[in-house]
């Protein structure tokens, strides 16, 4: 603790006052344009590998000549060791489905704190593979499981066995031989509470345990098309080109149930957002920009071109936007290409400027990347900003006018909403009984509507006023909870927008125009989610670590520079 | 008896109550305050169990006991209203008197609420005494915690502000409050937090899924398509 308060100390000689505002940010339609960026929770984790060092081997690999048995990965850091427990199994082609409703997969993983015991893994044996439906040990820091990127596990194997390389065109147009479909932590089906971790180095900063598994998980994926490709082969077989084994990350196929948790963590969500604006303002702050540092911007604008011209996905709307993607993107490199823009002052100001003017908002917020990454040194230590300890807010220094200018001041957008128009309370969302699966629902032509998640912050915000406005200005807002408990959640809201403006997305969740799709790509663009791959407007496939180093390639070169790797 | 992660016992919670009843559920505000409250007791050590599933029956035969004002009825169902019964106090300087259901939240209250203060630095030497006859069972000042090692069941009870003019966080300035006129014979300092899973009784376990079940939407064919994404099957 005392390490980040040093840290903090640096880090408030830098900050430049003026974050973009959270009116402009917190916009589904912005937010549904981020890009992953140097303080990606996958990027802090490999600059972390590399700078401390980290060991990776199999302690064990048991898997047969059919690809099935239990493999472990072993991650060994200069305080602990993590282990990740792959148990790898046959399924019918039938019974393979990326939902949370699935039952079987062709692996399941969790990642242990430590060394596993030989008892401990015949345990997690019986417990992993069936994931929810068993009771996991508090030692396991996170369950997961995978299916197979099927055409192209295929294929790999196919090519390795026959002695030759797989086609680089289906490796880059998919990116993965495993996909994962879901990542749990946090004391998800009695596995570790976070609070058993928060504290240790390298844990600190958020999802660093899941992205641990998600690498371990890339790492498996790649010895096992090896594994299979020998078994299948013999002699003829050949190793994996690395070039091409760096270009493969691990999927996932990402549906609703990764939105609402922007919604239950306003603390949490702030504290990215925030953070992340904050970068941009320390670096539209620096006056000059020196060569070498708009040598490796330029060279960044030319990787991502790369990156744009690889990004095909099905997804008609997000079609469109690589289109104009691509077409901009050759506008920002003559920008960035024109000697006249960089020697102004504050040149990065006026790019972000410029585009912010000029450009879509997937082309703004694509530049925002690129304009990053060189500034390690500055923003990296950022990043111990992003984690939050949530607890709750007291409300007793706060009275109902006190209140009712909050809601004024942070929600201005829901008190513009006109809830008379049906359309603004079109869906609803809610946890199905089916092995609790988030969904969404039509309110005026399905069930369940009263069982519904409390999403409806304009709906709620109006309510509140309404009832505020109705009682003395002068009354404690606990006192107004206790005649009025059922506007404690979004008042509890408030109060936390005092400190957190960027908690709250500024936008109604259970309009009929809500796009799910944008509430998940923001939060994997914070992961660091590459090839974001929408299906529908309700699940997402995206790509984790593609371009990442390999385990034995953790050097100053390679650890930290793959935003926006190509293999073209 | 489960062994289940403190996220996860206070997850269920919350959907407990939100599902208790479905025609009159319990205010989602409240069912996180019992969320957060039930975590931290679970955390500690502290007795919960019975607390919660008295006070679980209470409001599933009485839902309405949920909305009813403690201030209007004497009547304080703490795992839902004790934070904010504490917040109020504090806010309005005063006290309160009447019948506490689920005592041990009260000292979950008073836990989180000093968190809570002290990180936003607004506490000086403020805080909440649990009184009964004029004894200080629990006692929370400035960023201290004290509590008595006397038993504590429901019954009635009195809650009061509390405020050391000489913000006097010490064990000598929490108990002698003489601008209250109460006493605090014993008092002990709260038991730290543990990072460790908890165990629960099977009952309370099984009881919290029951009630919790009523919190999700029934599933049909035209949900299981089309409220969520992904194909049955994803073979590509």
């Amino acid at each position: 603790m005392e390490k980040r308060s040093i840290e903090y100390q640096n880090i408030s000689a830098l900050r430049a006052p003026s974050l973009r505002s959270p009116n402009q940010v917190m916009r589904l339609e912005r937010m549904g344009s981020f890009h992953p960026m140097r303080l990606s929770f996958s990027r802090q984790l490999t600059r972390r590998m590399q700078r401390e060092d980290w060991q990776i081997d199999f302690p064990c690999f048991a898997l047969d000549n059919s690809g099935f048995g239990h493999a472990v990965i072993r991650a060994k850091t200069p305080h602990h060791s993590y282990s990740l427990v792959a148990f790898c199994h046959h399924i019918d082609d039938d019974m393979r489905s990326d939902r949370v409703i699935a039952e079987a997969w062709d692996a399941t993983f969790t990642l242990f704190d430590g060394e596993p015991s030989l008892q401990q893994i015949r345990m997690m044996e019986q417990t992993v593979p069936v994931q929810e439906a068993g009771r996991q040990m508090s030692e396991q820091l996170s369950l997961s499981r995978a299916n197979k990127s099927v055409r192209l596990f295929n294929h790999v194997v196919d090519a390795l066995a026959d002695g030759r390389q797989p086609d680089a065109e289906m490796i880059n147009r998919v990116g993965y031989v495993m996909r994962t479909t879901a990542v749990y932590g946090n004391g998800k089906f009695g596995i570790a509470d976070r609070s058993r971790i928060s504290g240790r180095d390298g844990m600190m900063e958020p999802f660093q345990a899941e992205m641990l598994s998600v690498y371990l998980i890339r790492t498996f994926s790649l010895k096992w098309i090896e594994h299979m490709a020998k078994a299948k082969g013999g002699d003829k077989a050949v190793a994996l080109d690395r070039s091409l084994a760096r270009h493969m990350g691990v999927g996932n196929s990402t549906g609703l149930g990764m939105a609402p948790f922007l919604v239950n963590h306003p603390t949490l969500l702030n504290n990215w957002i925030q953070t992340r604006e904050q970068a941009i303002a320390i670096i539209k702050a620096k006056a000059d920009i020196s060569a070498d540092v708009i040598d490796q911007i330029k060279a960044l604008a030319y990787r991502g071109a790369a990156y744009i011209s690889e990004w095909r996905v099905d997804d008609d709307i997000q079609m469109q936007r690589i289109i104009q993607l691509t077409a901009e993107w050759q506008d920002v490199i003559a920008w960035l290409n024109q000697p006249s823009h960089w020697q102004q002052s504050h040149p990065i100001s006026a790019a972000c400027t410029w585009a912010e003017d000029t450009l879509s908002l997937e082309t703004e917020e694509m530049l925002h990347s690129i304009l990053m990454e060189p500034f390690g040194a500055d923003l990296d230590q950022l990043c111990s900003d992003m984690a939050a300890v949530e607890m709750p807010v007291a409300a007793n220094t706060c009275s109902v006018g006190d209140m009712i200018a909050l809601i004024r001041r942070h929600y201005d957008w829901a008190l513009a909403i006109n809830l008379n128009n049906q359309n603004q309370s079109e869906v609803f969302w809610y946890t199905s009984a089916a092995k609790l699966e988030p969904r969404l629902g039509k309110r005026y032509e399905e069930d369940g509507a009263e069982r519904e998640m409390p999403f409806d912050i304009p709906c709620q915000i109006q309510s509140a006023k309404t009832d505020l406005e109705a009682v003395d200005s002068e009354m404690s807002i606990p006192r107004f909870m206790m005649a009025f408990p059922q506007h404690r959640f979004i008042l509890n809201r408030v109060l936390i927008m005092k400190d957190a403006p960027y908690g709250e997305i500024r936008d109604n969740l259970v309009a009929e125009t809500t796009r799910p799709i944008d509430m998940l790509r923001c939060k994997l663009s914070f992961f660091g989610a590459s090839k974001f791959d929408p299906k529908s407007d309700l699940w997402t496939r995206i790509c984790l670590f593609q371009g990442a180093p390999l385990i034995d390639e953790m050097t100053d070169h390679i650890a930290d520079d793959w935003l926006f790797s190509a293999l073209s | 008896m489960p062994l289940v992660s403190q996220n996860e016992l206070g997850g269920l919670t919350e959907k407990a109550w939100r599902g208790l009843a479905v025609d009159t559920p319990v205010a989602w505000g409240l069912a996180k305050d019992c969320n957060v409250m039930v975590q931290w007791l679970a955390s500690r050590g502290y007795p919960f169990e019975k607390d919660l599933l008295d006070t679980l029956s209470q409001v599933r035969a009485q839902p309405q006991i949920a909305y009813d004002n403690p201030f209007d009825s004497e009547v304080l169902i703490a795992p839902l209203h004790g934070l904010i019964m504490l917040d109020s106090l504090m806010a309005d300087s005063s006290r309160w008197k009447g019948h506490i259901y689920g005592i041990n939240f009260i000292i979950a209250a008073m836990g989180l609420l000093k968190d809570a203060t002290n990180n936003a630095r607004q506490n000086d030497g403020q805080g909440i005494a649990l009184c009964q006859d004029n004894d200080v069972l629990a006692m929370w000042s400035g960023s201290e915690i004290q509590i008595s090692q006397s038993a504590c069941c429901d019954g009635v009870y009195e809650l009061q502000s509390v405020t050391d003019d000489t913000g006097d966080a010490s064990d000598e300035g929490a108990a002698n409050h003489a601008n209250n006129g109460i006493t605090s014979p014993s008092l002990c300092s709260l038991a730290d937090s543990k990072n460790d899973a908890v165990i629960v009784s099977q009952t309370l376990w099984q009881q919290l899924l029951d009630y919790a079940q009523n919190s999700y939407v029934p599933e049909n064919e035209m949900s299981r398509h089309r409220g969520a994404g992904a194909g049955n099957i994803d073979n590509d």
